[in-house]
Order: structure tokens, then sequence, then C-alpha cells
């Protein structure tokens, strides 16, 4: 039975990479429930990339990624053409993409079926969303800009949240004060963009109490009354600037995963045994 | 060696089947490795019915399969059962309507029809209880039937791999292979004005096609493919010095989106 190592070895596996496309509903922003397949329509798929910072640690970058695709049946064009996928559907910007690369294990079974097996069982290498400008070259080409899904922490600030205190929060506060963050309309604004559910938020932290987590501007304040008064940083934070901080001083690390998970977990290092084993005259 | 319509069974038109429906569209990628394959009916006495209902009424003249495991099988147009297809092929049955087939693919042509669905009523399979399985599906109407076969030398069909190679330092290989597609080379020699004159009328037509060299419904090489003509048109040249030797040129037929 083929399995994900075996595939790995294998010197002439067949792969395949998909590209999916989910819009947002018009009459309520959301994401529609079903991904669409516009593998088709690839010329070119960017590439990705992911790194840790040398030096702080907690900084997990993510790449954005171009994707070019063809556009002669106008599928691309602006929401407000009807040949385009986005007709009758909210602004191209923001729409979630994702991307899956895997093995295809093939086999012909006796009965004249083939079985195909997709290993990883979940391919999803990249999740991200649409943003920036759409652009069609006189070729007729789109190049589709799509950015990691931090991007929504990165485009929201600190001072924008409710449920803030004057108190402080420890880390898991924060972030749960992420997940629940609604609009005036009672909709979540994060959680539309991590499967829409709170089970794909995976968090924990100490119970240290970060006094500047507050949306008192004056909270970072020392007690010591001859300082000057400066204004607490934090409210001139992106959201996940200070989730970066906050990982920081957690000795945790906060990242998406490649299937759209939120984590902020611990730095512990991987001790399990490699599946390969290893030989050669060295 | 015929080149025909594009596959009647496209992304637009409406599949009615009974089983599996999120894979029915599978039928149309010409890769036959990704079949239809039915759920839940796995049982020689159940029934699979995969009915293809057109945008408009079509004239259907040649029906391609591939891929499949289907031992009593009967396709008919406008949904009633009794409305086979008339074969005009050599073949086990005069009527599209198989209860004993060992085949895994069949190339058949009929009689044409107009009609505005086409059913394939899919009952046992080879395999004793199997699920129903199709790759690939055609149905299509013929452009050109070329009048002549090229010399063998004339004719090169090859299976190209879209595949990443990776050279290792040492020598080795090692290969992710994506998919593999069809393209064919003829060269016709001497052929005649009439020939040369339904050729640069397919020409014209800027379209895609159905390839099928040599199709037949037993025993069948199991080769074909929608392609499109990319070279230039080069029929007008003469094959020799007298002018009723005839034409000759090259045509060359790549794999296209089904």
């Amino acid at each position: 039975m083929a399995t994900i190592y075996s595939e790995i070895k294998n010197p002439r596996g067949r792969v395949s990479r998909k590209l999916f496309l989910k819009r947002r509903l018009a009459s309520t922003g959301l994401f529609e429930a079903a991904w669409q397949e516009i593998t088709d329509d690839v010329k070119s798929w960017g590439s990705i990339s992911k790194s840790i910072d040398s030096v702080r640690y907690s900084r997990v970058r993510f790449s954005d990624v171009a994707i070019t695709l063809g556009n002669d049946n106008g599928y691309y064009n602006p929401e407000e053409d009807e040949n385009s996928f986005w007709y009758g559907y909210a602004s191209q910007q923001r729409s979630l993409i994702k991307i899956e690369a895997g093995f295809i294990a093939q086999t012909l079974g006796s009965n004249g079926i083939y079985t195909n097996t997709t290993l990883p069982a979940d391919p999803t290498v990249f999740i991200g969303v649409v943003q920036g400008d759409i652009s069609i070259s006189d070729s007729n080409e789109i190049a589709l800009p799509v950015k990691p899904l931090l991007q929504v922490f990165r485009d929201f600030s600190t001072r924008n949240l409710s449920g803030l205190t004057t108190t402080g929060m420890t880390a898991a506060q924060f972030i749960t004060c992420l997940r629940d963050q609604t609009d005036g309309a009672g909709a979540f604004i994060f959680r539309p963009f991590f499967g829409d559910t709170t089970t794909y938020w995976d968090y924990t932290s100490s119970s240290i109490v970060y006094k500047d987590v507050s949306s008192n501007y004056q909270s970072a304040q020392p007690t010591d009354t001859t300082t000057a008064l400066e204004q607490n940083d934090f409210l001139e934070m992106n959201v996940w600037d200070v989730v970066e901080r906050l990982a920081e001083a957690e000795n945790q690390i906060p990242y998406i995963t490649r299937d759209g998970k939120f984590k902020f977990v611990s730095r512990s290092a991987n001790t399990s045994t490699s599946q390969f084993g290893f030989f050669g005259r060295g | 060696m015929e080149l025909l319509k594009p596959n009647f069974i496209d992304p637009d038109i409406n599949f009615v089947v009974n089983s599996a429906t999120l894979v029915a569209d599978y039928v149309m990628n010409p890769d036959p490795t990704f079949q239809y394959v039915s759920e839940g009916f796995n049982n020689d006495l159940t029934t699979v019915s995969m009915r293809i209902n057109f945008l408009e009424t079509l004239t259907v003249s040649r029906i391609g399969l591939i891929g499949i495991n289907l031992k009593d099988f009967t396709i008919f147009y406008n949904g009633a059962t009794a409305n086979t297809f008339a074969l005009t092929s050599t073949g086990a049955t005069m009527a599209s309507s198989w209860t004993a087939n060992s085949e895994t693919g069949m190339f058949l042509y009929c009689t044409p029809v107009a009609c505005t669905s086409v059913t394939i009523d899919m009952k046992k399979t080879i395999t004793a209880n199997s699920e129903k399985a199709i790759g690939y599906f055609v149905l299509s109407q013929e452009r050109l039937s070329f009048d002549r076969i090229p010399a063998a030398k004339n004719y090169s069909p090859i299976v190209n791999t879209e595949e990443v190679v990776h050279r290792l330092s040492d020598g080795n290989t090692r290969i992710q292979r994506i998919s593999d597609k069809w393209s064919f080379d003829i060269k016709l020699e001497y052929i005649s004005e009439a020939m040369r004159n339904s050729l640069k009328t397919i020409y014209d037509l800027h379209d895609g096609h159905i390839f099928v060299p040599f199709g037949t419904s037993t025993s069948w090489d199991k080769v074909m493919a929608p392609v499109v003509w990319p070279s230039p048109f080069n029929f007008f040249r003469f094959s020799d010095n007298a002018v009723g030797a005839g034409f000759e040129g090259s045509i060359s037929l790549l794999e296209t989106t089904p």
C-alpha cells in the first residue's frame, strides 16, 4: 500500500498541483462553502517560501505568491463583468486561494478500476488571500496577487479591537479576543479566514498578564511618577506585530499552518524518529 | 484516421447520474487513470444510469469509450432505452447494447442521430459485482475521415510527459511526473485536390478536434485525444513536378483542454 514515504522514495512518482478559489458572498461577505478549482487556467504558479528569522526566533516569515492565470474566457475580470467568476459575488479582493500539491499513487485493480490515492491525505500547501492590484496584461493574463493569511492580522490595528481591558491580558486572552472579534453586524472578523471554526485556533500561554495589552494608552507607564508620560506603543501596532511580541515574551512561536490553522504554540523540539533509514559508506 | 468535432460532453453540459455525482465529470478527462467510478453500485443487479443532456440538438455519429469495466451496458439517446445507436462498424453487436462485453475500450461508428441527450446504462461489470467505471467518454460527429492513412514513417504519435527531472550530483535522476499528453505528426503525400480542400476547410475552422487514428470496436489501441492544429497549413505544395501527382503537407496535432 502506498504511503507518503513510499511515494517520496519513488524515483518516478506522479504528482499534482491544484489551485482553488473561494469567493465571498455579496450578501454577507462570508466565504462560499465549497472550493472552486481553477487549475486549468494556471499559466505560472509563482513560488512560496517560509523562513524563520535568525535573530528574532518568534518571527516566521511567509512570502506572497503571484499566480498568473489565463483569462481568455474572462473568468478573472472584475466582478461587474458577467463573465467573471465573481459576478454576483463580493469583490475579488480578500477571496481565499488554496494551493494543493502532492503525490498521486495509482494502482489498477483487477476490476479495471484505478485507485488514485492522494498523498498526503490533505495536500494543501498554502492558503492565502487575494490582495492588491489585479492587472490584466495585453496577452490577457491575470497576475493574481496572493498574500499569506496573516495579512488579515497585519491589516488590523490594535486600536480597533473591541474587548480590550484597561488592566492587561494574558497572551491567550488576547488571541481569544482576536478569535472572537466581531464587526458592527456581529459577524466574526478573523474567524472566516481560518475555517470559520474555533477548532482552527490552537494556542496556549502562561498566566502572565501583560499590562501593555490594554486599551489604556498609558497602561505601560512605570510607577515612577517622575518619568515623563509616553503613549502605550501597543495601540500603535497592528495585530500581528503584537502576536509576534507576545510569542517572544512567552517563548512560543506564532504561525499559520499550510492548511490554514492558526498556531501559537511551544517551540518544543521535534523528537520523533525519522521515517527513513540512512545508510552509506559515510 | 479521423478528425471529429470537439467532445459533445463538455463542462457546460448537464450530467444526470444516480451515483457519484461529484466525479461524473471525470468522463471528460482524457487521462483514463482518472475514471468516473460509481459508489455503492458494486452489484450486477444494480444499474448506474448516466445521462448527458446537450444544450442544443446535436448529431452523434461517433462514440468513444476508454477505461471501462462494463460487461452489460446500453447507450441510447433522448431518454428512451429503445433508442440505441445503429452501429456501422464491424463489431460484436449491431446496436449500442452489450450483454457480454470484454473490451476495456471501444470506438463506435454509428448512423448519425440528431438528439438532445445520450444515456449510458451500466448494468454488469467484467469482473462481477464491481463498481462501474468509465475513464474517458466521447460523443462526437465526424468532421473528416482521411481518404488514406499515411506511410508508417510519416505518422508519429508521441506521448509527451510533463515532468520535473531532478538530476542529482552523482548522476542519478529522479522524476516527478505531472501528466501525459499526446502529440501527433502526420505527413500526407500525393493527396487529391478534394482531400486538400477538405483539410483546408478543417484548418479554417480554427477549432479544436478529437483525433482518432485507428478507431475500432474491438482490440482498439485506445488512442483518442482532444487536439488543436497549431502549425501553418502547407498542403498547397505539389508532391511532384506533375500537377496531377497531387499535394503533400504535414499536420501537427497537440493535445488540448478536453
